[in-house]
């Protein structure tokens, strides 16, 4: 190429952005919650309530309520299959576990080969991953799952205002009768979700996840389920002789009181002006990554959930190594995507700021909620 | 009182290989016997040290064997480095025109470019779905990340039998020198 077709280039370049600078934000539907800023931090929207008919089956409602709880207060073993169907092909593993009310579990990892003979033990908010082959445990600790009460009646609010919970027939699952109950989209008519609980305890012994077009994303289920009193002594992460301790992620604490997140990100953050219905902003946190600050959203409705992330460091986008990464657009800026099945990542860099979605929503919904955050 | 049960048995039980009625009333029994529970107990911490032996010996390679193995694999990579040096330096010279090209219209048209496109990355992105998942578990059970968090292993089809059915003959080969009572003990 020579000095003419260079200089070509750069007028090119330099046309399109004044095109893209004088078009500004693609005008979206008015902000389901207003985006966050550091002035004037929103509180959480309620959850509108719908204009459709309410929950129809009361008995459903109980039931649901019944299943959240039913590992507080059951311990049992099994079996458990899981398989997810994903644009990258299809994932299972296989593995059994035990579980010691009300929040102590063991799994051991029996398929795929890969990790054959791995287990985990998950007590409270910590989980010790034992991995044998490097011989090494992994300690990671996730404040989130130590959700008090009102959170989870929130998000339990959230699902019923959401989602239609409809019977269906009694099955059997596991030698276990089970009623069967459909989570169906108030606002799309879609079912998400179809889940079988075990008739006696309520415990949920299986669970199909679909995609927008009604084929299977992901299924659980319980191959096999005896109720006991698990003793104590089979969850005492001691590693190994030999084996080597290492420090895991450490996940953020999430807060309801965003005002205070936001004064402590140390950046002027943004927030969608569009979201799905149904959803709504639930918590905030920041952590600090490899010396980054960073900023976590995170929004539900209920059942599907979507995490905004972002930061303000000039080395903070997102690392895709070892990810089959695609190429995409937020209002025509370049941006990635990944899909790792149930969830797709979005990642964008816009006027300064890093930012990566996370969320089991299709991609053209990502980019929706992408274009409508404006920095 | 009802019966009490036998080793046999309560192994059976601890792996859920018993009917329901049978199992149910074993379940009941060990709530309010000592000796059957304290049988049970040890049966469980037998199936313990028996899984921490079997995995104890599958790893366990003589250190100057793996010394070797790592010496040999670091003198193949060296080798490797000097052909492929070698191999760059006539592929560098036959696209240095192209390469000078792209040069001059980067340096003409590039501060747009540089403008536009993302800083170095620092995050990797792979934390985005962990943290997304570790506060909605939104995977059942957490199994994606789970699974993932763990590499590689080789196949180990005697330790595969030895789980999924303890009291298997094949046992002994895996942890020789335990006394094991033979088969179903």
């Amino acid at each position: 190429m020579g000095r003419p077709g260079a200089f070509a280039l750069a007028a090119l370049t330099l046309a399109a952005t004044i095109v893209a600078v004088a078009m500004g934000p693609v005008a979206s539907q008015p902000a389901r919650t207003p985006p966050p800023t550091g002035a004037a931090p929103a509180a959480p929207a309620a959850p509108a309530v719908p204009a459709v008919e309410p929950t129809s089956d009361p008995a459903s409602a109980r039931l649901l309520a019944g299943a959240l709880q039913a590992p507080r207060r059951l311990s049992y073993i099994g079996r458990l299959s899981l398989i997810a169907w994903g644009a990258n092909g299809t994932r299972a593993v296989e593995l059994n576990l035990e579980h010691r009310a009300p929040d102590t579990t063991r799994k051991w990892y029996i398929a795929p080969s890969s990790v054959y003979g791995n287990y985990v033990i998950e007590r409270g908010s910590t989980s010790y991953a034992f991995n044998m082959r490097s011989e090494t445990v992994t300690v990671t600790h996730n404040p989130s799952a130590d959700e008090d009460d009102v959170t989870e009646e929130a998000n339990f609010g959230l699902l019923t205002t959401n989602y239609r919970a409809v019977s269906g027939a009694d099955e059997e699952v596991a030698g276990r009768k089970a009623h069967t109950l459909s989570l169906i989209n108030r606002y799309s008519g879609a079912r998400l979700e179809r889940i079988w609980l075990d008739a006696q305890t309520s415990l949920l012994l299986a669970k199909e996840r679909y995609h927008a077009d009604g084929s299977i994303a992901s299924s659980s289920r319980y191959q096999q389920i005896a109720y006991r009193d698990v003793p104590a002594a089979l969850f005492q992460p001691t590693p190994p002789e030999g084996f080597r301790t290492v420090q895991g992620r450490d996940f953020g604490t999430p807060s309801k009181d965003l005002q205070r997140v936001l004064k402590q990100v140390g950046f002027a953050a943004a927030g969608p002006r569009y979201l799905p219905e149904g959803f709504a902003l639930v918590s905030g946190d920041v952590t600090t990554i490899k010396g980054i600050r960073s900023l976590h959203l995170l929004y539900t409705d209920g059942l599907r959930s979507l995490s905004l992330f972002q930061n303000a460091d000039p080395q903070g986008s997102a690392n895709f190594k070892g990810l089959q990464a695609h190429s995409a657009t937020v209002e025509g800026r370049p941006a990635t995507y990944v899909e790792e099945e149930p969830n797709i990542l979005l990642a964008w860099h816009e006027r300064g700021l890093n930012f990566t979605l996370v969320g089991d929503l299709p991609l053209q919904e990502l980019e929706r909620i992408a274009a409508s955050i404006v920095p | 009182m009802d019966r009490h049960y036998d080793s046999e048995t309560l192994t059976d039980y601890l792996h859920g290989a018993l009917d329901p009625e049978t199992d149910a009333a074993i379940f009941a029994h060990l709530g309010v016997c000592e000796a059957c529970r304290t049988a049970y107990n040890a049966e469980v911490a037998l199936g313990e040290a028996l899984r921490n032996a079997a995995q104890g010996e599958a790893l366990d390679f003589p250190t100057d064997l793996v010394a070797r193995i790592r010496l040999a694999t670091r003198e193949e990579a060296g080798a490797s480095k000097i052909a492929r040096w070698f191999r760059s330096r006539r592929v560098a010279w036959a696209t240095l025109p192209a390469a000078a090209a792209v040069a001059l219209a980067l340096w003409f048209g590039g501060n747009e470019l540089r403008q536009q496109s993302a800083p170095p990355a620092e995050i990797d992105a792979s934390y985005y779905f962990e943290a997304h998942d570790a506060q909605t578990r939104s995977i059942p059970e957490s199994e994606r990340t789970g699974a993932i968090a763990f590499a590689a292993l080789s196949d180990r089809p005697h330790v595969d039998a030895a789980y999924l059915h303890p009291n298997d003959p094949l046992l002994g080969e895996i942890a020789p020198g335990l006394d094991l009572g033979g088969p179903g003990n």
